[in-house]
């Protein structure tokens, strides 16, 4: 069972819209011994890539831009995705992007009909973040009682996860994989107790529906966060459940950078990123919106930080698999000057939301090539047996 | 090296822009241990290239108390030796996270440069615009240009790069424990800063054990160093009693080196009220008094104590040596005193003076112990519970080498 669930090939969401939590995955996957992992945007979503997949994840984020990002055609091959036997897991927003929750659904994904009990015409008060609280939908608001670490069951066992932002699902039992359980004395409130006990204990955490052959996962919590290992183990539990469906080989050609076009390559990344962590690192209380998404300075910089982690294990070897090294580079110096401008606009008190979007971008094209040479170098034991520091 | 200290050392050569990374071996660790005396042995082993050295000790940036100091080592052009000058604040602990925990400079370069170490990268950068810029105005342009407040820098002023005996090495604004005349070094070499920024980590071999020590060296240090703050704080006898008074008068607040119980050093302020605790639009309100010997030495030359604090900013900005310069003084008032020390700072004079190490941190076998293990030699002074045997005790347990007390020696 352990065996084909490693080898599973997954497919995370890293396009438009999403936030910085694929790197929870990408992390946790690492940890669990997953090294079939690839990382996709609208661009491959519409180029048909998802059916050599066997597990599309559409994390946390923004699902109005995510849906924005993949259009009615981009939707649609998801849709056929699931409905030809494919396995949908959504986080978060994730999630959100695949429940019809009120009578005149934005058009996502809409695959399941389902309520959600934090979606409501006039919802209660925030008492504090007020501008994580609450989204604007249709109508009405989808608010966000909690946020933070909180228990939840499934089959009588508890255990924690974090949440941030996630629904609490009204589904039938057959449906239900975990449910809100109860409140952490780290579970920070931004709406009363009451209301938020109201609002989220005893609904779905976690559901499972069949659309077609396929299956789709949606979750509140982050299971996926690598801080909570009883939340991985339940996912991982989840994901040896699946049934395989990929119908070819999930990646393009890579290019092999060695020697000194290595040294060169990789000592080119480092700079720029450790201009821009450095940059990064100074920065105080810069918050942007982009979308319907609050990024906050200190996601800029965990997501850096992941990046250099990346190079810094990437550098020990003497050659590199590396997809489109040049776009790389090019991002990466990109990061750099971005942050450097942000610097200087947000000092002379200007907006700077523009360039952060930009950031966002180029932050996520380097770390999806960066983590896509991890993942290739760790599958192909050849390599690290054989090539390792040469 | 795996534990305490970086992978690399760094190996740069001015003339030809080129850097190269180099394995600090643990052997190498275990025969010359670290700062003064590490240093030293690159020093050797470098010396066809007139190298300045910048180099940690093997406690720099750790939880041990005092683990501030960074060590300059070159030939000074004071004495004509070999000397070694701390430097300490946060700058000591920022070399060891930039990625290099020592750093040899070779040669001269072309035209004016300053160095810029990031997280393993050393970059060349032009510093044509920034020669003859005070180290102020240096470290407010570079901290600019790279886009970061916290980038430690080791600058000098128109008297480095007027290759005077009298130039100091500052850090950031204010002075370091250069007596030596490195900041004459500096400008030979046509190297205006050495600026520091790093987000590294380090690795201890037992952890658990090693803060477990330092909590109990830490509470050792605490009852041995005391209360006492600023120049209260510090042992010597040569401070007038009207200086003394004046600080009072001008006191903002005090100030320790990174991670260390020792608030000896404080900050004037004589362009706004002193009891302002907010930032407010006056740029440059006071200066941090660094070197209190320094800033006696000022009053001690006639200087009217009111005045010294200004006296000794006018030195941090030229990058000059206060206890070298403070006697030359003529005039009493600032505006003499400071007009005064802008002509020295132009000259081409070679001065002569007594380079010694500061009278708050005389060397003994624990200073020199400190010079080797990274720990800031004025709290070791106060302190006997900072001595060969505890660093070679904290080093064991951070390293999992074995080190004695007798590696603590030069």
């Amino acid at each position: 069972m352990k065996s084909i669930s490693l080898s599973l090939k997954i497919g995370i969401f890293i396009g438009k819209g999403a936030s910085y939590s694929w790197i929870w995955f990408v992390k946790t996957f690492d940890l669990l011994d997953f090294n079939e992992i690839y990382f996709i945007d609208e661009s491959d979503v519409l180029n048909d890539a998802l059916t050599n997949f066997d597990c599309f994840i559409l994390p946390g984020g923004d699902p109005f831009q995510v849906a924005e990002g993949l259009g009615e055609i981009g939707l649609t091959k998801i849709r056929s995705f699931i409905e030809c036997g494919g396995t949908y897991i959504g986080v978060c927003a994730g999630a959100y992007l695949s429940i019809m929750f009120c009578n005149n659904p934005m058009p996502w994904l809409n695959l399941v009909d389902m309520p959600i009990n934090n979606y409501s015409l006039n919802p209660p008060e925030a008492i504090r973040m007020k501008y994580k609280y609450l989204v604007p939908y249709r109508d009405g608001f989808v608010y966000h009682p909690v946020r933070g670490p909180l228990e939840v069951s499934c089959n009588g066992q508890s255990f924690k996860a974090p949440l941030f932002g996630g629904p609490p699902m009204l589904a039938p039992k057959e449906n239900q994989l975990a449910e809100y359980k109860g409140f952490d004395d780290k579970t920070l409130y931004l709406t009363n107790e009451e209301e938020a006990k109201r609002t989220m204990l005893g609904y779905a955490a976690g559901v499972k529906v069949s659309v077609g052959k396929g299956n789709l996962f949606l979750f509140g919590p982050h299971f996926e966060h690598p801080n909570y290992p009883e939340a991985n183990k339940f996912l991982f539990s989840l994901l040896c459940t699946l049934t395989p469906y990929a119908r070819g080989p999930p990646r393009h050609e890579v290019s092999i950078l060695e020697g000194n076009e290595f040294k060169r390559w990789i000592k080119s990344i480092k700079r720029e990123l450790s201009s821009a962590r450095v940059i990064a690192n100074g920065m105080t209380n810069l918050r942007w919106k982009i979308g319907e998404k609050i990024w906050e300075d200190e996601k800029i910089i965990y997501f850096l930080n992941e990046i250099w982690k990346t190079v810094k294990i990437l550098q020990k070897y003497g050659a590199l698999p590396v997809e489109r090294p040049q776009e790389l580079e090019e991002n990466a110096r990109k990061i750099h000057s971005l942050l450097a401008e942000i610097h200087v606009l947000s000092k002379e008190g200007k907006s700077t939301n523009i360039q952060a979007s930009y950031l966002i971008e180029h932050t996520k094209k380097l770390s999806k090539g960066l983590f896509e040479s991890y993942f290739n170098i760790k599958r192909n034991e050849w390599w690290t047996n054989g090539r390792k520091d040469s | 090296m795996d534990n305490m200290y970086t992978e690399y050392y760094l190996v740069v050569d001015l003339a030809t822009g080129e850097a190269e990374e180099i394995e600090l071996e643990e052997e190498f660790v275990q025969e010359y241990v670290g700062g003064a005396k590490l240093n030293m042995a690159l020093y050797e082993e470098h010396k066809d290239g007139d190298p300045i050295v910048l180099g940690t000790g093997l406690l720099t940036g750790t939880l041990v108390p005092g683990s501030c100091l960074g060590v300059i080592t070159a030939k000074s052009p004071v004495t004509g030796k070999v000397a070694h000058a701390p430097f300490t604040w946060s700058a000591g602990a920022e070399l060891k996270l930039t990625g290099y925990s020592f750093v040899v400079i070779k040669n001269k370069a072309a035209n004016p440069t300053y160095l810029w170490l990031h997280d393993e990268i050393a970059d060349f950068v032009d510093a044509s615009e920034l020669w003859g810029k005070n180290t102020w105005d240096a470290v407010d342009v570079i901290r600019d240009e790279q886009g970061e407040d916290r980038i430690q820098l080791l600058s000098i002023g128109k008297a480095g790069e007027n290759k005077l005996s009298t130039a100091m090495i500052t850090n950031n604004y204010w002075g370091t424990g250069d007596r030596f005349g490195f900041g004459a070094l500096f400008g030979e070499k046509n190297l205006k800063s050495v600026a520091m920024r790093g987000m590294g980590e380090l690795e201890v071999d037992d952890p658990d054990a090693f803060i477990e020590k330092t909590k109990s060296v830490f509470d050792d240090v605490k009852s041995q160093v005391g209360d006492a703050k600023g120049l209260d704080a510090i042992d010597y006898a040569k401070i007038p009693a009207d200086l003394k008074d004046a600080a009072k008068k001008q006191l903002h607040r005090v100030e320790a080196d990174f991670n260390s119980p020792l608030a000896y050093k404080f900050f004037l302020k004589y362009r706004e009220d002193p009891s302002v605790m907010l930032s407010t639009d006056v740029e440059e309100p006071g200066v941090l008094v660094s070197d209190p010997i320094g800033y006696a030495a000022i009053a001690n030359a006639g200087v009217v104590p009111a005045d010294a604090g200004e006296v000794l900013e006018a030195m941090f900005k030229l990058g000059l040596n206060p206890v070298a310069v403070a006697s030359k003084l003529t005039a009493k008032d600032k505006a003499g005193a400071i007009a005064e020390l802008e002509k020295f700072a132009e000259s081409s004079e070679a001065d002569k003076f007594d380079a010694v190490f500061s009278p708050i941190a005389p060397m003994s076998d624990r200073t020199e112990a400190a010079y080797i293990a990274g720990i800031c030699p004025v709290l070791v002074a106060k302190a006997e519970a900072l001595n060969a045997d505890i660093f070679a005790e904290l080093a064991s347990i951070g390293t999992g080498l074995d080190f004695k007390a007798d590696a603590f020696k030069m």
